[in-house]
């Protein structure tokens, strides 16, 4: 498989899950971390580039340095997959003219204020809307921690209000 | 396909079987046998016949033999058993970590069995990093 691979929501990032789960499975040779917050501190920055075998490139970028490598087809000969920390910086990235397609729920964990909607998913106000408006807009949005688990569709899992 | 066996000192193998499953889900033929503190070598032996033919019998061709640590007692045990085996059908690896059986199991059915086992060391090995030395490194 050539381009994005994968599209993943997951609040840690390059983590085992990632780099050996899913880019083992997907064979992926690129791994974009899409996160203003990564990009501007160069010891998470070094940390990220660090979790991932020699053959795999790990890019740390800003949303809209990720939206742009993407439209101008910077993936295209490689297979990516593209993570960001929140639903909201994946909204941003389709508000930048990314199409995903698919949207992969992984680790969104619980902390004070937020809901549980299933095993490793919480869910604030904020996660809510931006999930639904990325479904408005015809993102196919899943959960699906691990490659051999059953994917399984978040929205109307959602809670009606918080 | 090549089925992994870890043999370790007390529930090391189960435990790691379980860390796997946070980073693929379950998987197929990977199974754990544990030498209890009060265990005779000659019911290690038994249990880690029991467990080879088990996965044999769930269609693996090939095992692979993962276990904790070189001239313990489950490395002495389980390669004694293989010492008569056709290599091609049986290999023994000490020292296992879970980059090694994340390694034994992801791409098991890409590799011929003589270049599985090799990958599998290699990724044990590579596996162990000083961090602090690369980040400095790194950073400078």
């Amino acid at each position: 498989m050539k381009g994005i691979v994968l599209y993943r929501v997951d609040d840690r990032l390059v983590h085992g899950q990632v780099v050996v789960g899913w880019g083992r499975h997907l064979r992926a040779n690129a791994i974009v971390v899409c996160s203003d917050r990564v990009a501007g501190d160069d010891f998470a920055k070094t940390m990220m580039e660090m979790g991932a075998p020699a053959d795999v490139k790990v890019e740390v970028l800003t949303v809209t340095e990720t939206a742009a490598r993407i439209r101008a087809g910077a993936y295209d000969d490689r297979a990516a997959i593209v993570l960001v920390e929140t639903p909201a910086d994946a909204l941003r990235l389709a508000g930048c003219g990314v199409d995903m397609g698919r949207l992969n729920i992984g680790g969104m964990h619980f902390r004070p204020g937020r809901r549980q909607i299933m095993e490793a998913v919480s869910v604030d106000a904020d996660d809510c809307v931006c999930l639904r408006e990325l479904a408005a807009r015809g993102v196919t949005v899943y959960f699906q921690m691990v490659p051999q688990a059953k994917p399984v569709t978040i929205v109307e899992k959602l809670p009606a209000e918080f | 396909m090549t089925g992994a066996l870890l043999v370790t000192h007390g529930e090391l193998g189960e435990q790691l079987i379980a860390s796997v499953g946070m980073i693929m889900g379950r998987l197929p033929l990977l199974k754990a046998v544990a030498l209890p503190p009060d265990g005779t070598l000659d019911d290690l032996a038994r249990a880690i016949m029991g467990a080879w033919h088990a996965l044999e019998a769930e269609g693996a061709e090939h095992v692979l033999i993962l276990v904790d640590m070189f001239g313990g007692s489950c490395s002495n045990v389980a390669g004694r058993l293989i010492r008569d085996q056709d290599p091609n059908r049986v290999a023994l690896i000490t020292g296992v970590n879970l980059p090694m059986v994340l390694e034994a199991v992801i791409d098991r059915d890409l590799y011929a069995f003589e270049n599985l086992v090799p990958k599998v060391v290699e990724a044990g090995r590579k596996s162990i990093v000083d961090v602090r030395a690369v980040l400095l490194e790194k950073i400078r």
